[in-house]
């Protein structure tokens, strides 16, 4: 009994019949035992038998486009193992029969409660969000509605998209959608990212760094990519590294799209300092220790020639 | 966020026409008021239009429109006025109105046209930045003598009263030489600047005109108006442009280097006699909840004062500024001014906000700065730091501080500052501190900086 099973291009099997007989031919035609709907394949392509030492072997029956093996390379005749792979036109082939030794069944993982760390995700995420609400219910007008609630609804229709796509990505690719997980990481994700944006201005506060606040994005942004690539883990192992690397090639677009959008456009908003709002923390929030005014007014003399520089440096061109 | 209005002079925009009647001046030598007196009864029995027609009639030869012109496209770029002072063919008008010669005589040129349809082109000798003057020397294309203005003495000596009849002539929007009437009303009080207080209508294009007593003696030159008020119009006063003649007398022409030499050494002058004048006046310290700031005494400052206690049922966070502002512009360039100060302090007491709400709720950021094309402007380079509590005075509080400059790029050595302190004493209560100078030198922006920071003092004591 031989067993040819047709495989995807990711190697996962897409059909599987058995072949009753000592062999089996492969091809377009009705007469063979597995028919293949592939342009690239002859009527009549390929044999499998036994061999005399009772292994299996496939034998080009004289096709134009031959069989190959997983390197590539263009066989007349291959000796098959079981895990030998083989492609026949565009179609990937695996053949194996009924001795073949599978690996032991692997151990049931210990059945995992999701829904504690979702409920733990859920509490994060909105809390984390209420709390920036919070802040910004500082004014006269605020209307309880506007600022709390609406912003949860939208939360929530906003995190539902997310975390349907990732599902259904997940169940096209790796026919499991993984809703649970993926909102874990959702949730989780928005609640640091959010936090660390948060973090990113209190430290430029704290630190009084313009640096900080110029440039804090950065940080940001690849934990945005951690997310994304914790989303991707989930779909699956294979490649990872190489998911990771687009990933990140995206974010530092991303980053380099925010910088550039950070950078003025016109020469007007060079010189409107309003450019660099900044944040306020209450005053036992800081935590670079004040300077003297000595040290202090040493800083602004060196602005000086900064902007002497500045001058020099645009003097040029401008006669040019 | 309240919008704080203050009388804001806005200089006239250049127009050009030329001018050049000559009427035999009354007695040169006949005293200003007692020419005044005798022309009333002249007038007595005509109508006020008489004496207009008389004043126009006897000025529009000495009368010129100035023109500022794109050499390469051979038309106008800028207008303004001016009038003859000498029969040697020498004029006054504002520096404002040839500004873009002074600064770029390679792309600009200056030209009057007078009355009778002459012109010619124009000479730079003297500018006076502070009153916004300029002399120049117009070319004489008959080798005749011009006709020329005298000046009031009343006015030079600083003797004309309040009420006065005047008339200010110029070429308002290139429309043609016009006489308006109006009344003199003294020097400006609120004002550094010496300015003239004339209530009648300036247009663009009249700038560099001359404002004259009815028997046709100049006793000031129109130079800008409210852009706020009706008919409030000002005047650069007489004795600063005789004073300018009298320079001009020892120098020759002036090229772009030598104005920008001249308007740096003046405005080093102006500076130290601001800052010092700053000084003399004194300050008062004045209360903003437990803060005391320091308030210049000088009454050229204008002040203004707002509260949000009135504006809502329920308030969140009680919010009273102050903000006080001299409204000096120096015109150096198109766009570019100097000399300029505001100060203002806001106090801000959080009523229900938590600390972290009331820190959301202080709003500290530099002010907008006017700018124009950059390449006027350097960037902006900035400061921030935490200063510690106690240094500078015993009293003054932590504070964090932001402090911004830029260059003017034509005008070395001359800055736009701005400093935003917030006190660090408390976490629902605070004072948001902003001082903005234009056009100031690095050294006086740092000593002003210190004493400024200085001057932030708490006091809890009271509470």
């Amino acid at each position: 009994m031989i067993w040819i099973e047709t495989l995807s291009r990711n190697k996962e099997v897409v059909a599987r019949v058995r072949a009753s007989g000592k062999m089996a031919t492969i091809g377009r035609a009705y007469d063979n035992d597995v028919i293949l709907d592939d342009p690239h394949v002859a009527s009549r392509h390929v044999r499998v038998r036994h061999g005399e030492d009772g292994a299996l072997i496939a034998e080009d029956l004289g096709s134009r486009n031959g069989i190959h093996d997983e390197s590539g390379k263009r066989r007349h005749a291959m000796r098959l193992t079981g895990d030998t792979l083989l492609r026949v036109g565009r179609t990937w082939l695996r053949v194996r029969d009924n001795t073949f030794r599978l690996p032991g069944e692997r151990i049931l993982p210990p059945e995992r409660r999701l829904w504690p760390w979702l409920l733990l995700a859920l509490t994060l995420a909105i809390g984390v969000r209420l709390l920036g609400q919070w802040q910004v219910d500082i004014f006269e007008h605020s209307d309880p509605v506007a600022l709390y609630v609406q912003p949860l609804l939208g939360f929530a229709l906003l995190a539902s998209a997310w975390i349907t796509f990732w599902a259904v990505l997940t169940r096209l690719l790796a026919g499991q959608a993984r809703t649970g997980l993926h909102a874990i990481i959702a949730l989780t994700g928005f609640a640091v990212v959010s936090v660390a944006g948060s973090l990113q201005t209190w430290l430029s506060f704290a630190l009084s760094s313009r640096a900080l606040a110029d440039y804090g994005f950065v940080p940001v942004w690849l934990l945005v990519a951690i997310v994304f690539c914790a989303h991707l883990r989930v779909i699956g192992a294979r490649h990872l590294l190489r998911k990771a690397v687009a990933v990140l090639m995206l974010v530092l677009c991303t980053c380099l799209g925010q910088w550039l959008e950070s950078r003025p456009f016109s020469p007007e908003e060079v010189s409107d300092p309003d450019f660099h709002p900044e944040a306020f923390y209450p005053p036992s929030w800081r935590i670079a220790p004040p300077s003297t005014e000595e040290q202090f007014f040493e800083r602004l003399r060196e602005i000086e020639p900064m902007i002497e520089k500045l001058r020099k440096d645009d003097a040029e061109p401008q006669k040019a | 966020m309240p919008v704080f209005r203050a009388c804001l002079f806005s200089l006239l925009g250049c127009l050009c026409f030329t001018a050049g009647t000559v009427l035999a001046a009354d007695d040169k030598d006949r005293d200003a008021n007692a020419a005044v007196q005798a022309q009333g009864s002249e007038d007595a029995g005509r109508s006020l239009s008489a004496a207009a027609e008389r004043v126009f009639g006897e000025a529009q030869p000495r009368l010129l429109q100035i023109r500022t012109v794109l050499k390469s496209a051979q038309k106008q770029a800028s207008i303004g006025s001016g009038f003859l002072v000498s029969t040697d063919g020498r004029a006054l008008t504002n520096y404002h109105v040839l500004a873009l010669h002074a600064l770029e005589p390679t792309l600009y040129q200056i030209e009057y046209r007078a009355a009778d349809g002459s012109r010619g082109s124009l000479r730079l000798l003297a500018i006076d930045i502070d009153n916004d003057l300029a002399v120049v020397q117009l070319d004489a294309p008959s080798g005749k003598p011009f006709e020329a203005f005298d000046f009031a003495r009343a006015a030079v000596e600083g003797r004309l009263v309040k009420g006065e009849r005047l008339f200010s002539m110029g070429n308002p929007l290139d429309l043609g030489f016009t006489i308006v009437e109006g009344t003199y009303n003294g020097r400006v009080d609120k004002s550094y600047q010496a300015r003239e207080h004339f209530t009648g209508v300036l247009n663009p294009g009249m700038s560099g005109g001359p404002t004259v007593t009815g028997d046709n003696r100049v006793v000031g030159v129109n130079v800008a108006r409210s852009i706020d008020g009706d008919l409030v119009s000002f005047l650069a006063p007489a004795e600063a442009a005789v004073r300018l003649l009298e320079k001009a007398r020892s120098g020759g022409e002036m090229d772009a280097a030598a104005v920008r030499g001249e308007i740096g050494a003046q405005m080093d002058v102006w500076q130290k006699a601001f800052f010092a004048a700053l000084e003399a006046q004194g300050f008062r310290e004045t209360a903003l909840g437990p803060y005391r700031v320091a308030e210049s005494k000088a009454d050229w400052f204008n002040c203004w004062a707002h509260t949000n206690r009135d504006e809502w049922r329920k308030l969140r966070i009680l919010i009273n500024r102050s903000s006080c502002n001299t409204h000096t512009q120096l015109f150096l360039g198109n766009d570019v001014y100097a000399g300029g100060m505001e100060i203002s302090h806001a106090y801000f007491k959080s009523v229900d906000l938590d600390a972290l709400q009331f820190s959301r709720r202080l709003r500290a950021r530099h002010p907008y700065f006017p700018g124009g094309a950059s390449n006027r402007y350097t960037p902006f380079r900035c400061h921030d730091d935490f200063l510690a509590s106690g240094e500078g005075s015993p009293q003054r509080p932590a504070l964090r501080v932001s402090w911004c400059a830029r260059g003017y790029r034509d005008f070395p050595g001359l800055y736009d500052v701005s400093v935003v302190a917030v006190t660090q004493d408390h976490d629902r209560e605070a004072l948001v501190s902003n001082a903005t100078l234009t056009g100031v030198q690095f050294g006086n922006a740092l000593a002003f900086t210190r004493g400024f920071l200085a001057a932030l003092k708490v006091r809890r004591d009271l509470d």
